[in-house]
């Protein structure tokens, strides 16, 4: 039923005047044109900052007590790796909706970093250099790789991830150039799959892949 | 699954700027005569997507430019829950970048304006409408002047017409003087209103005001704004309306995508200006700058940032910042309100009988938090307003000095719940 505001001079079916807000009539009706809106709780958001509070809630009081009680040794870093990683596994490997590609590449670089800095913590003997993070990026390319064998609709997707893993696996190699690092079977094997890697895909994607370097390098 | 499309100019800008509280995201809706069976909507969407996939794409990053991708996934219709053209997550939609809902006898089409502009997306709401009325049994028939739904999709239909009529003219420096900006308490919604009127009515109106129904309406806008935001007030600012325009009508092209300019019309109104004098300056401004000449200056403006050798190579992300200030600082500062005409609907009088009336909803802007919108099918001409602050004081001016002075009759109805 159509009211009329004398106030606006306009009609309307709805309980009150969209225009001025003045009640024009009692019946309770629903809105023939719109809905009432949920209101989307947004839950997620909500726990991933209580994550990051309670992290740097963590953080800030072991680096406080370090630094009143024993200023010499700081162990607060074998604290602050560790949580950190933790923030980002849960916040963005679990809790966000970020593609799987993007989930394991940080958890590549995250986990070396962290474990980075625990060797150095612990009186650098370079173990975390030498031997893991090239395990942990030639483990990391053999699962996006079975990813992608399982999935090859979604190989595209993947291409970028891809190249990446590529490239990060040749890292561990400029490391030892650059003698940060000493041994080198592990580096080089890393390199050698990240190389038999980057061939495969060339052999067997050739029109894919030129044709998705074509576009994401178009300017 | 190998098809991509550069994105337009203009999609190019809307991407970068597109933000929470500037979705880039605008809707066109039917409202029908009966109520909305969702199965048979599908069925729709199912077979236009088939037919425009142009539209059926998803966004991909690249290292220059991002680009668009066909979609295969499936897109859902989804019963009308969010504000009207809140911002579209991709994971919500199988990386689509529209959304189609439904709310009782409402069909509605959001697009996100990187994909299409006011007339493509018109294009897909007409074709979606037919097809669903299709499988509702009904008997009707189709017609457009830009494509023919019935064959296979043409070239000409996924062009970027801005790049078909760049010249090589020197663009002519000038610089555009800011607006005035509407001010308000921002709320985290999207207020629709709506006004709804009779066509033929507002066209004698304009008529024998010896104008257009975009200038007569465009005028009145002024008039309300300066009524009241800056009547009492020692500094009178220009107020602007932005007007887009369809390029189509003056430079052929039978794109889906992007391809309209934007022209601003305003003036500094004071104490003394009479309506009328406002009528005559908006519809002498309009018939200057709506001429092909000015607006082939506009075409090669907005191609030329983006062509510039030295820009075409810096990383996007550096891009996007440049795109962002000059947005803010160039397109924003002009105008305080956007006011779209899509005009009069041509359907089918099979089809127009199915159909109660049409919405257009523009998205408001930080900027710009009040923008209007009109369609007209039929006799129903419905101007809609969407805002996201508090105050509606603009746009209750508006409907009643134009139900009041005018004497029209008017039914507003709004998605403010109280």
């Amino acid at each position: 039923m159509q009211h009329y505001c004398k106030n606006c001079s306009v009609y309307t079916k709805q309980k009150y005047c969209p225009l001025c807000k003045r009640k024009l009539s009692d019946k309770t009706g629903d809105n023939e044109y719109y809905p009432v809106y949920e209101t989307k709780v947004k839950r997620r958001r909500f726990a991933q900052r209580l994550v990051l509070f309670i992290a740097i809630f963590g953080i800030s009081t072991s680096l406080l007590i370090n630094l009143l009680t024993n200023p010499e040794r700081l162990w607060f870093l074998y604290v602050l790796g560790p949580v950190l990683y933790g923030v980002l596994t849960i916040n963005h490997t679990f809790l966000s909706r970020a593609h799987t590609g993007s989930k394991v590449i940080l958890q590549v670089i995250s986990l070396s970093v962290m474990l980075f800095i625990l060797d150095a913590a612990s009186g650098s003997s370079k173990w975390s250099i030498h031997y893991v993070i090239p395990f942990l990026v030639t483990l990391a390319t053999f699962f996006v790789t079975m990813i992608v064998l399982r999935k090859p609709m979604k190989w595209r997707e993947y291409i970028g991830y891809m190249s990446t893993m590529v490239i990060l696996g040749f890292l561990p190699v400029i490391l030892f150039l650059s003698s940060w690092s000493t041994v080198l079977w592990p580096s080089a094997a890393t390199a050698l799959y990240a190389l038999l890697t980057l061939i495969g895909m060339i052999l067997f994607s050739e029109k894919t892949m030129k044709n998705e370097i074509v576009r994401r390098f178009h300017f | 699954m190998d098809e991509w499309y550069k994105l337009d100019n203009a999609g190019k800008m809307f991407h970068a700027v597109s933000e929470q509280t500037n979705s880039s995201v605008f809707r066109i809706a039917a409202v029908m005569k009966e109520m909305v069976q969702s199965d048979k909507l599908q069925l729709a969407l199912d077979d236009v997507l088939g037919r425009l996939p142009m539209f059926a794409v998803k966004l991909s990053k690249g290292l220059f430019w991002d680009f668009l991708v066909e979609n295969n996934e499936k897109l859902f219709v989804q019963y009308e829950n969010q504000y009207p053209c809140a911002p579209i997550d991709p994971i919500e939609t199988n990386g689509f970048l529209m959304r189609v809902t439904y709310y009782k006898k409402r069909i509605a089409v959001e697009f996100f304006h990187s994909v299409t502009d006011g007339t493509g997306a018109l294009e897909f709401i007409k074709a979606l409408i037919y097809h669903y009325l299709l499988h509702m049994g009904e008997d009707v028939s189709y017609e457009s002047t830009l494509i023919n739904i019935h064959d296979e999709p043409s070239y000409y239909e996924r062009d970027d017409s801005y790049q078909n009529y760049v010249t090589d003219e020197k663009p002519q420096k000038f610089k555009e003087a800011a607006s005035y900006q509407i001010r308000g308490g921002s709320i985290d919604q999207t207020i629709v209103i709506h006004g709804k009127m009779s066509a033929e009515k507002v066209h004698q109106l304009a008529k024998k005001h010896g104008t257009t129904i975009t200038a007569f309406i465009s005028a009145l806008i002024i008039a309300a704004i300066y009524k009241e935001r800056l009547k009492f007030r020692a500094y009178q600012e220009e107020i602007k309306i932005a007007i887009p325009v369809n390029l189509r009508n003056l430079f052929p092209s039978n794109t889906l995508r992007n391809f309209f300019g934007v022209v601003n019309i305003g003036m500094a109104v004071t104490e003394a200006t009479t309506l009328e004098e406002i009528i005559s300056e908006v519809s002498k401004q309009l018939r200057e700058k709506v001429r092909k000449e000015s607006l082939q200056q506009s075409i090669n403006d907005r191609v030329k940032w983006q062509t510039r050798l030295t820009a075409r190579f810096v990383p996007l992300p550096l891009k996007y910042h440049a795109i962002r200030y000059g947005y803010r600082s160039f397109s924003e500062r002009t105008k305080a309100m956007t006011m779209t005409n899509v005009g009069k609907v041509q359907l089918p009088e099979a089809m127009k009988s199915h159909i109660s009336h049409m919405e257009i909803i523009l998205y408001p802007s930080k900027k710009s938090p009040i923008n209007g919108a009109m369609i007209a099918v039929g006799d129903e001409l419905v101007i809609s307003f969407s805002r996201m602050i508090k105050e509606a004081d603009i746009i209750r001016t508006f409907f009643r000095e134009l139900s009041k002075t005018f004497n029209l009759e008017i039914e507003v109805y709004s998605n403010d719940s109280r």
